[in-house]
């Protein structure tokens, strides 16, 4: 095709036994958005990875503008005008801002030898009000910024080259509403000026409405692409998983009959940050939701709730007066917690997936002071078959599971340690749609056996679709409680967000 | 290449330790291979793999510790000077243990409660504990010639079982699976519930009861204690483990069997070098170089590339 921006030409790429591309084709116009979305392992990663000189392809070709491309470094692809912003973060953390702006390129700003701070600084700010940012100090050493800024950081060196092409690989999950607004200008913006954008994202809803054009893969095949007036929900599922999604995606019931029991009470609860005088009390058998714009202090309470950050003021007290001060003794009296930083806080990527399991349930495995590996391996044998995590083996390293298996493993570690009192951090982040029907599944089980649920998200069907009852926080407070009805609206709930 | 990696950081200490026996075997002959020299090379490697097995639970978590030469001095002084005011032999073990463990108790309290890197508060502790033993020596030495050394049966049983107690804890009890878990990733663990502090501070105490042995065994073989005991033991018991394959970001990969091989290969290395007439200034050199060699084999760098994955 001689008028793409961008064309791939049966590509392939394996790692290991695993095919995670196979002959696939892909072609990028000028002022289009390409969606690319799939489950987690469909290969859209891989793909873009290559795109933007990551990773290099087995066989295949790619030609950008009719010319042959082959970039052998992300260094090479920017050359060649491809900017890509990965799912990770892609900051070094001890620079600072303008620094990270400008990495590699800071011979541009050389004086008598030295590299000029104020030249550097000044363009780094142009870099970040051009995206429309305005609130970072380029001089600040990025590690004391948050999730959102650095993404926003990224994005400004990201665009500092004026690309042809740019990736955007599931940067929104990070990004307040406000972020995301920055982002979608950029995208609007690269659009009406003929250039080209790949996004993805696992939210369906923003990707129908951020592009002109949507690919689904599968297992590393393309299973199709849709126009804009093709676009619709149900029909893009289906494609991704292969098969009609049966049953419903949320709990269908709306009977809140929760248990008389108070299994957990919040009293005046208050952090050091965000959770300002929080009081509620949960019911055993209910599933309690926590919603609120990512800065309103949700995610915090969840930290709070089981002690790994500490209460200054108040507390958080258990059924039988127990008083939560720590994460031992928060695990000990059967609570457990799912991070919304699932590598980072939640599971030892590098360790197999029988240790990660077993571990917060090892207490329990020790006869007469040892712990005998048999009780060990039926324990995680009966984790994994419980919650079909998709592997090799038991031994098999978490690192190399999906997103959405790893996520089953840290279900899998409160389930086996019989936790009775859940607390979930957006426990559907970054995970498909098949392993979210499954998650949901699994929470309402655990409710029907008597489990209590608090389930912390920045996704409101998600929260209506689930919770018996639902609190919003704003500003760390309680700003709205609503119970399950089906009348219950997205529109109500926002109203107390806002 | 990475499988191959993989493969090799498993089975090359191993066959380091067999190639560096049959090379010596065929160069130096019967002078190496006899039972007395074997006996001597594992006796002088006694030390360092007394400690070695027990810094292995330290370096579980990802933890180091830079004082055991030191501590081991301040255990054997102390250990000698009591025993001469009270004079039962038995004294000696038992306060040599117990000075060690208190210093692997402040050195793991230290750093995990007032949250200070282990390689800086270990140091210091190594520096705190030096600068005691000057103090206290200055250039005198305390005499136990009195008290004979005791067989080699005795010594290897003691490490033998010893070695069997650390191996059980380091694989079979929440001790040693939780340090583990803490040198994968410690936000992971404190998450899941463990009490890491305590944990870590366990370790120390474990690898202090080591050095307590040590100490014991080396103050009885040398017969005198005076201010250069246990100078450069903690480079070689970290070069020991390093060379055995252990890894020191910690971590479920970690093993003991580590210490033995490692200090196994440096003695023997050593004594082979010196059987089959290399001068001393060259040893050094050479083994130098096998360290490098090793470690290029062994040890997982980081790929290259400009972002992570």
């Amino acid at each position: 095709m001689p008028n793409a921006l961008l064309s791939v030409h049966k590509i392939n790429k394996c790692f290991g036994p695993t095919v995670a591309l196979r002959d696939v084709d892909f072609t990028l116009l000028p002022g289009e958005v390409h969606g690319l979305v799939g489950e987690n392992g469909s290969g859209k990663s891989t793909l873009t990875s290559i795109i933007a000189g990551i990773r290099k392809a087995d066989s295949g070709e790619m030609f950008k503008n009719g010319a042959p491309y082959d970039p052998a470094s992300v260094v090479e692809a920017q050359k060649n005008a491809v900017a890509m912003i990965v799912q990770e973060m892609g900051t070094a953390p001890e620079i600072t801002v303008a620094e990270n702006i400008f990495l590699g390129k800071e011979n541009a700003f050389r004086e008598k030898g030295l590299v000029s701070k104020k030249k550097l600084n000044k363009a780094a700010r142009d870099a970040l009000n051009k995206i429309g940012v305005t609130n970072i100090n380029p001089g600040m050493p990025t590690f004391l910024l948050n999730l959102e800024e650095r993404k926003l950081i990224e994005l400004a060196k990201a665009m500092v080259d004026e690309p042809d092409v740019l990736i955007v690989d599931e940067t929104t999950t990070a990004l307040s509403h406000d972020g995301r607004e920055l982002l979608f200008k950029v995208i609007e913006e690269m659009r009406k000026k003929n250039k080209g954008v790949i996004f993805i994202s696992h939210d369906l809803e923003e990707l129908m409405n951020v592009c002109t054009i949507i690919t689904v893969l599968r297992d590393g095949d393309i299973i199709g692409t849709l126009t804009k007036d093709q676009f619709e929900e149900e029909t893009i599922k289906t494609m991704m998983v292969g098969r009609e999604l049966t049953g419903h995606y949320y709990r269908a019931d709306y009977d809140c009959n929760v248990g008389e029991k108070i299994v957990l009470k919040a009293k005046n609860m208050t952090g050091a940050h965000l959770v300002e005088d929080v009081n509620f009390e949960l019911h055993e058998g209910e599933i309690l939701g926590f919603g609120g714009l990512s800065g309103g202090g949700i995610h915090e309470l969840g930290r709070l709730l089981f002690g790994i950050d500490k209460v200054i003021f108040g507390s958080v007290e258990l059924a039988d007066g127990t008083v939560i001060t720590d994460a031992n003794t928060a695990v000990k009296n059967g609570l457990g917690y799912v991070s919304k930083n699932r590598d980072e806080e939640a599971i030892m990527l590098q360790a197999s997936i029988r240790n990660n399991a077993v571990l917060p349930s090892l207490t329990k495995l020790v006869r007469r002071g040892m712990i005998a590996p048999k009780k060990e391996k039926d324990l995680a044998k009966e984790i994994i078959d419980e919650l079909r995590v998709k592997c090799q083996s038991m031994e098999q390293k978490v690192c190399f599971l999906s997103g959405g298996n790893k996520q089953k493993v840290v279900f899998g570690k409160w389930i086996g340690n019989e936790a009775n009192i859940l607390i979930l951090d957006c426990p559907t982040r970054g995970v498909d749609v098949g392993v979210k029907q499954a998650m949901y599944q699994l929470m309402y089980d655990l409710r029907c056996r008597g489990c209590s649920i608090i389930l912390i998200s920045e996704e409101l069907p998600e929260l209506i679709g689930m919770s018996d009852r639902l609190i919003i926080l704003k500003n760390g407070k309680i700003s709205g409680e609503f119970m399950r009805s089906p009348e219950l609206s997205e529109q109500d709930v926002i109203h107390a967000m806002i | 290449m990475t499988r191959i990696k993989r493969y090799l950081s498993g089975i090359l200490p191993v066959a380091g330790l067999l190639i560096v026996f049959v090379v010596f075997s065929i160069l130096g002959g019967s002078q190496f291979y006899r039972t007395q020299n074997l006996m001597r090379i594992i006796m002088q490697a006694y030390t360092v793999m007394m400690v070695g097995i027990g810094v292995t639970m330290i370096h579980a978590h990802g933890g180091i510790d830079f004082s055991v030469g030191a501590v081991l001095a301040l255990s054997e002084m102390i250990a000698a000077i009591v025993y001469k005011r009270v004079g039962a032999p038995v004294l000696l073990i038992i306060v040599a243990v117990l000075v060690a463990v208190g210093c692997g108790l402040i050195t793991g309290v230290i750093t995990v409660k007032l949250r200070i890197p282990p390689f800086i508060s270990s140091l210091c502790m190594q520096f705190t504990c030096r600068g005691i033993v000057n103090t206290v020596l200055q250039a005198n030495s305390i005499g136990v010639t009195e008290l004979s050394e005791p067989g080699w049966g005795v010594k290897l049983a003691v490490l033998i079982g010893f070695g069997l107690i650390v191996f059980l804890i380091l694989n079979f009890t929440k001790v040693g699976k939780y340090n583990k878990a803490i040198g994968e990733n410690i936000r992971a663990a404190r998450s899941s519930g463990i009490n890491v502090d305590l944990y870590r501070i366990a370790a120390y105490v474990i690898s202090g009861v080591a050095v307590g042995l040590a100490a014991y065994f080396d103050l009885l073989r040398n017969g005198v204690m005076s201010t250069n005991v246990g100078y450069g033991l903690e480079m070689s018991v970290i070069t020991a483990v390093v060379l055995g394959g252990l890894s020191l970001s910690g971590g479920y990969t970690t093993s003991m069997r580590s210490a033995v091989l490692g200090s196994l290969l440096i003695i023997m290395m050593t004594n082979g070098l010196t059987i089959v007439g290399v001068p001393i200034s060259y040893i050094g050199i050479i083994q130098g170089i096998i360290f490098l060699l090793v470690i290029l084999f062994t040890y997982k760098r980081e790929s290259h590339g400009l972002l992570p994955r």
